[in-house]
């Protein structure tokens, strides 16, 4: 101690600046503050053993990242906060929700387990992991395939060690935003991040429940595209199961729990470099703005897949029925140029069904082209009435585009909505 | 702000970040304050040490650290969530080199990131009122409130060693030799940092005595 300001040689605070300090120390300071520090520095300890045993030195630069570390301190805030959103009463179910989806929306780092359930097909468990900015890791618990995406490296690898092969995807060129390059958990930060700015969306609490033990608070939120329900642990304010139902063909569920978020992660697990001795086959997927005649493109160059029809429908099963076509039946296992060929034709393909995808609810978007052969005379596939305009932009089958003052009367013509990238008929 | 490490390189570290990746030697960490070097190897030296019992840690130096904190920065949530960095950082620190003393380590962690929070609070907004702490009646308070306010305001403006200097020894009452050892500077320089900082403080708050208005 400096005896309070004794020592000669700094004699004296001169006023205000001697009032001002005397006003600093004499607020007070609450003990729940110091307990509730206390607290939370003790969790420290117990956390970082745990950790501490699976860090590689990489894991703990990323560690000691400024980034990383203010993440920690924004999520320990979190914690406080948390406990308040919960509350019933204090904050509305929009605000309750949101807060909970930020929680995922400004992780920067996320270790959880997926379960994905589509239509038609086996449910897919993994364990994933993320990785700010844009680097995911898969690990399906099946056949033990790792996929790892690196958005700035632009690069998604496939590593199946049961055959020792690595497939790499190389996208040229940007990907649009809302590519999301098939990742469940980017694909629900994207939703979560845009859903204040969407009309159509309804929120609601639906109570409590145990989940692991663990009490969790639920809300939903409910679009024509997606179904998300979030339960939240009120203790810590931080997500413990998240499920997402998207509309359309075929019907996805995804499924994420056990969240451990802003946790340390090695870098080596999002390593993109193909593991010695591994066969590896390198793919590149073209990539382009989207815009109309990208639209137009794709549909020449998915009628060309499908023998002169335009496919069924713009969504996933569309596409997975016209890879189909382009494989060819019967064939069991394609060889290496021919996967090249058709995962070029599917990339030309989704990037120019993007443009459509993109299209606000305001473009009244539609699609007609279920079975219509190309070249049929005068014939709507497409229309789409485009911002600030009075007339309606008609693609046709023969893939001339005109401006129409009305839109296009089609029976069975899908509508289709924005960010659900999914077609459902239309009410018409 | 970037500033210069031992080598002459614009550096994070040299800004005043605990970093100790990539470039520095092992067991002698040099650490900065603005844009000079500190001999921070004599406030914690680095040797074989082992795994401390945190928790004891913890409960002896969480009311300094959170002290320190709500000082300088005047808000409680503040002081906790810079209270929670600091005991996240040391806890890194430690994982990787054993630290021998933990109270300067301490103080200077809690002194130097509210001193970073405090200028970002500035850069980013004004100083929040709702949540500041008060304890007289409503007259004294504001008063207080406001003596306090433009304190943290100008403390911000100053350069890191002298901000540091100062409110260790006004708001911890540290001697000038504790002070030398928190920071890793010489006990002269401590002088001279509280002198300027004085001195700079007493013209900016000034006005308050004469009534005049900023």
């Amino acid at each position: 101690m400096n005896g309070e300001h004794a020592n000669p040689e700094f004699d004296g605070l001169e006023s205000p600046l001697d009032l001002a300090v005397r006003a600093v120390l004499a607020e007070p300071l609450p003990q729940e503050a110091i307990d509730r520090v206390k607290s939370r520095a003790t969790e420290l300890a117990p956390r970082a053993d745990r950790r501490i045993d699976h860090l590689g030195a990489r894991g703990i630069k990323i560690w000691k990242r400024p980034l990383a570390r203010l993440a920690v301190v924004a999520a320990a805030c979190l914690v406080v906060l948390g406990i308040w959103l919960f509350v019933p009463g204090r904050q509305t179910t929009v605000q309750a929700f949101n807060q909970l989806a930020e929680r995922l929306v400004a992780a920067k780092t996320a270790r959880y387990d997926m379960e994905v359930s589509t239509e038609g097909e086996a449910k897919q468990s993994m364990r994933a992991y993320y990785l700010a900015p844009g680097r995911f890791r898969n690990e399906m618990h099946i056949d033990g395939v790792v996929s790892v995406i690196d958005l700035a490296a632009k690069k998604m690898v496939l590593v199946n060690p049961r055959a020792k092969r690595v497939v790499i995807l190389n996208w040229k060129g940007n990907p649009p935003k809302t590519a999301t390059v098939g990742n469940q958990f980017e694909r629900l930060r994207l939703l979560l991040s845009k859903s204040h700015e969407a009309s159509d969306v309804r929120y609601e609490r639906i109570g409590e429940k145990q989940i692991d033990g663990r009490r969790a608070v639920g809300f939903r939120l409910d679009s024509p595209a997606v179904d998300v329900t979030l339960w939240g642990d009120p203790a810590t304010g931080y997500p413990v199961l998240v499920e997402t139902v998207w509309s359309g063909r075929p019907l996805s569920k995804t499924t994420m729990k056990n969240f451990e978020i802003n946790i340390p992660l090695e870098a080596s697990l999002f390593e993109i470099t193909p593991p010695a001795g591994y066969t590896v086959q390198s793919l590149d997927a073209e990539y382009a703005e989207p815009s109309e005649q990208g639209l137009v493109n794709a549909f020449r160059t998915a009628s060309d897949i499908g023998q002169g029809r335009f496919p069924d429908s713009l969504d996933t099963m569309g596409m997975m029925k016209l890879l189909e076509k382009a494989f060819g039946k019967g064939k069991k296992k394609p060889s290496d140029a021919e996967l090249k060929r058709v995962m070029k034709l599917a990339m030309s393909v989704g990037s120019g069904y993007q443009f459509a995808l993109d299209l606000p609810e305001s473009a009244d978007t539609h699609y007609a082209g279920n079975g219509v052969e190309r070249n049929a005379k005068d014939r709507p596939i497409f229309w789409y009435k485009p911002e600030g305009s009075s007339k309606y932009r008609v693609i046709f089958a023969d893939l001339s585009v005109k401006d129409e003052p009305t839109a296009p009367q089609v029976p069975g013509a899908q509508r289709i909505k924005k960010t659900s990238q999914t077609a459902t008929p239309a009410a018409k | 702000m970037v500033g210069l490490d031992s080598r002459g390189r614009k550096s994070a570290v040299a800004a005043g970040r605990f970093d100790f990746s990539g470039y520095l030697e092992p067991r002698r960490y040099d650490y900065f304050i603005g844009e000079q070097k500190l001999r921070s190897h004599q406030v914690f030296r680095i040797g074989a040490g082992q795994m401390p019992d945190w928790k004891r840690l913890v409960d002896e130096h969480a009311v300094r650290v959170f002290r320190v904190a709500v000082r300088i920065l005047g808000c409680i949530e503040d002081a906790e969530d810079v209270s929670q960095d600091v005991f996240t950082e040391a806890f890194r620190l430690q994982e990787q080199h054993p630290v021998q003393n933990w109270t300067g380590l301490f103080v200077r962690l809690a002194t130097l990131r509210s001193l970073d929070r405090l200028r970002r609070l500035r850069e980013s907004q004004p100083l929040r009122e709702g949540d500041r702490i008060s304890t007289a009646g409503p007259f004294e308070a504001a008063v207080a409130n406001e003596l306090a306010a433009r304190l943290r305001s100008e403390i911000g403006e100053l350069p890191e060693q002298q901000a540091a200097v100062f409110t260790l020894f006004h708001f911890e009452h540290l001697t000038r030799d504790e002070i030398s050892a928190s920071l890793g500077i010489s006990p002269e320089a401590v002088s001279t940092a509280l002198y300027k900082a004085r001195q700079r403080l007493q013209t900016k708050l000034a006005f308050l005595q004469h009534g005049e208005s900023r």
